[in-house]
């Protein structure tokens, strides 16, 4: 089980019915980043949308780190297992 | 659809105001709140890091309208090889001015976010200053905005006159742009009028005259002796409120109006265009919008002739009324006046027998009724127009020193911004009359009255094309000046002259 952690503005994306957690995180079963997009693309249309490319990359601007360490590429071929924490957000910018 | 509002006549002279119309069809909001302490620690933040940018989080423990505390960012990688050039192909104001625009670095992004967490809050909005410009949300504002964080609000805190920063906030939904009230200490209130006061009794009426006397009260030379024009304002409006006819006529037609009439045939008539008016569409449709606030719905508007000054007033012009602003080098003579209040432009306005035009004026001077964006047909002409960031080197320039439009004004578009007689309220469109609209606001001598923000249009010499646009509103407090916000003069067709005993 594989333990995702969103803030406030993505954890509102998520359908409703998986919005229970007070942490605003959710469970997956994924052993691999490419399995986590595929299960996020159908448990989570509107926050795959927003967050992931079609090759399964962050889109720009967003950040992942993986049990607490950010992972700014290589990712795409990344195992994961039972206990890890994986959490995605946003790299502010502006004018 | 089409939202351009129907016509109207005599019979139904106002706009029908629908939940659509007025909401932009966003959902209804609240005020921000900012506590007193958080906007004392927020601003003394951003002065004391000014000229360094400043962006970071606005957090809550739970009404995401009230937040508690805020999260400030210290690294930035805007000038990485990643990322300046998409700054600097949004045009050469970014590419003079590295320091304009702010990415936060994957790993403090990281540090911070878990630090919100620990401390068991939420993000509620954004926030980061603007070291130059006013606090409008651009296009780059937006676009970077949208991708990231449409939940969240975001707070823009103009540094562009450091010694009085303005904040707005803004909120994106459905790719619309909304600005929000902000509620802190000092900020103003946006919006409507209020009702009409009620009468004077006599010992107010005496009280209102005196005052008069003392306000209003001119030189030899005919400069007022008061120098604060918000208090000479407020005095001729209490004084107008007696009703009292001899006073009124003393005190203001053949006292400080007195050579009004003749300083504007020496010294205005002369550079006054003439315009018809007529009827023409103000505003932009929601279909064109974009992240452009308070510029719909398109609506018919018809004006009654009116006279508009072919270039902005002049520091030549302004040291007539003020003659500490005479003693500026030969070259900025011609430059437009600035650091001028509403109150200072109002003041000066009727002091040389003219007023300040209306935002529908301003508009329909500007655009001359057509669709295009600017008076040219488009962005490419532009320069050949205005100075703005593309041209103009970060310096006002001369009046009249690019080709004028179509009517024969000159500097609408940039060099500065410019004050316009209507109190500013995003939703006025929606309601405003068909024939001569202003938004006049409340009166100076209501009780509790805060003036409002007043309407500026035109954009300003630093100011990128977008903003310096023909249906561009913006907005700042009465009282409120900065190194590019002037002003020119109108005249009614039937204004009465005031000429000297």
């Amino acid at each position: 089980m594989v333990r995702v952690r969103l803030p406030s503005y993505l954890f509102r994306l998520l359908p409703e019915d998986e919005r229970r957690s007070s942490a605003r995180s959710v469970a997956l079963t994924s052993g691999s980043w490419l399995e986590l997009v595929q299960e996020m693309r159908e448990r989570f249309p509107q926050f795959a949308e927003r967050v992931l490319t079609e090759s399964g990359n962050l889109a720009t601007g967003f950040v992942l780190a993986v049990n607490d360490e950010v992972l700014p590429s290589g990712y795409t071929s990344m195992e994961l297992h039972s206990g890890d924490e994986v959490a995605i957000i946003a790299a502010m910018a502006g004018g | 659809m089409e939202d351009v509002s129907p016509a109207g006549d005599q019979e139904m002279p106002m706009r029908i105001q629908t939940s659509e119309h007025c909401r932009d069809g966003l959902p209804e909001d609240g005020p921000i709140v900012l506590s007193p302490s958080l906007h004392e620690r927020l601003l003394a933040t951003v002065r004391q890091r000014h000229p360094q940018k400043s962006y970071g989080y606005l957090l809550s423990d739970g009404d995401p309208r009230t937040p508690t505390d805020f999260i400030l960012f210290e690294d930035n990688i805007r000038n990485t090889s990643a990322w300046k050039p998409r700054f600097e192909s949004y045009g050469r104001y970014f590419v003079e001015h590295d320091d304009a625009g702010f990415v936060a670095t994957p790993e403090e992004s990281w540090r911070l976010q878990k630090e919100i967490w620990a401390r068991g809050m939420v993000e509620v909005g954004v926030f980061h200053s603007h070291l130059r410009h006013p606090a409008n949300f651009s296009q780059i504002d937006y676009e970077l905005h949208s991708e990231r964080f449409d939940a969240l609000w975001h707070l823009i805190i103009s540094m562009r006159s450091p010694e009085r920063p303005q904040l707005r906030i803004f909120a994106v939904s459905h790719g619309r742009v909304r600005e929000l009230e902000v509620r802190a200490p000092g900020a103003p209130q946006h919006g409507r009028s209020t009702s009409n006061q009620p009468p004077l009794d006599a010992a107010a009426c005496n009280l209102a005259i005196r005052r008069a006397r003392l306000l209003l009260a001119l030189d030899r030379a005919g400069h007022p002796r008061c120098r604060e024009s918000a208090a000479i304002l407020q005095a001729m409006d209490e004084l107008l409120a007696t009703e009292h006819d001899e006073a009124i006529d003393e005190l203001l037609v053949r006292g400080f109006l007195r050579d009004s009439g003749r300083r504007y045939q020496e010294y205005v008539a002369p550079h006054m265009a003439p315009l018809n008016g007529g009827r023409f569409q103000m505003g932009t449709s929601r279909a064109h919008a974009r992240h452009f606030c308070g510029e719909t719905p398109r609506h018919v508007v018809e004006l009654s002739p009116y006279h508009l000054a072919q270039t902005p007033v002049t520091n030549e012009l302004y040291g007539l009324f003020d003659p500490s602003r005479r003693d500026v080098p030969a070259c900025a003579r011609r430059k437009p006046v600035v650091s001028v209040t509403w109150f200072d432009a109002t003041l000066f306005a009727l002091w040389m027998g003219c007023r300040l035009p209306t935002e529908a004026e301003w508009e329909f001077a500007c655009g001359g009724g057509a669709e295009s964006e600017w008076c040219c047909s488009d962005e490419s002409l532009l320069s050949r127009y205005a100075w703005y960031s593309e041209n103009s080197a970060g310096e006002t320039h001369p009046v009249a020193t690019r080709d004028p439009n179509a009517l024969g004004l000159f500097d609408l578009h940039g060099n500065v911004w410019e004050w316009c007689q209507d109190i500013y309220d995003q939703d006025y469109y929606a309601r405003s009359p068909i024939r001569d609209p202003v938004n006049p606001g409340a009166s100076l001598t209501q009780e509790g009255a805060t003036h409002g923000d007043r309407v500026c249009r035109g954009g300003s010499r630093q100011l990128f094309a977008e903003m310096c646009r023909t249906r561009y509103r913006f907005h700042e407090p009465a009282d409120f000046w900065a190194a590019d916000l002037g002003f020119r003069l109108a005249r009614s067709g039937d204004m009465v002259e005031m000429k000297g005993d």
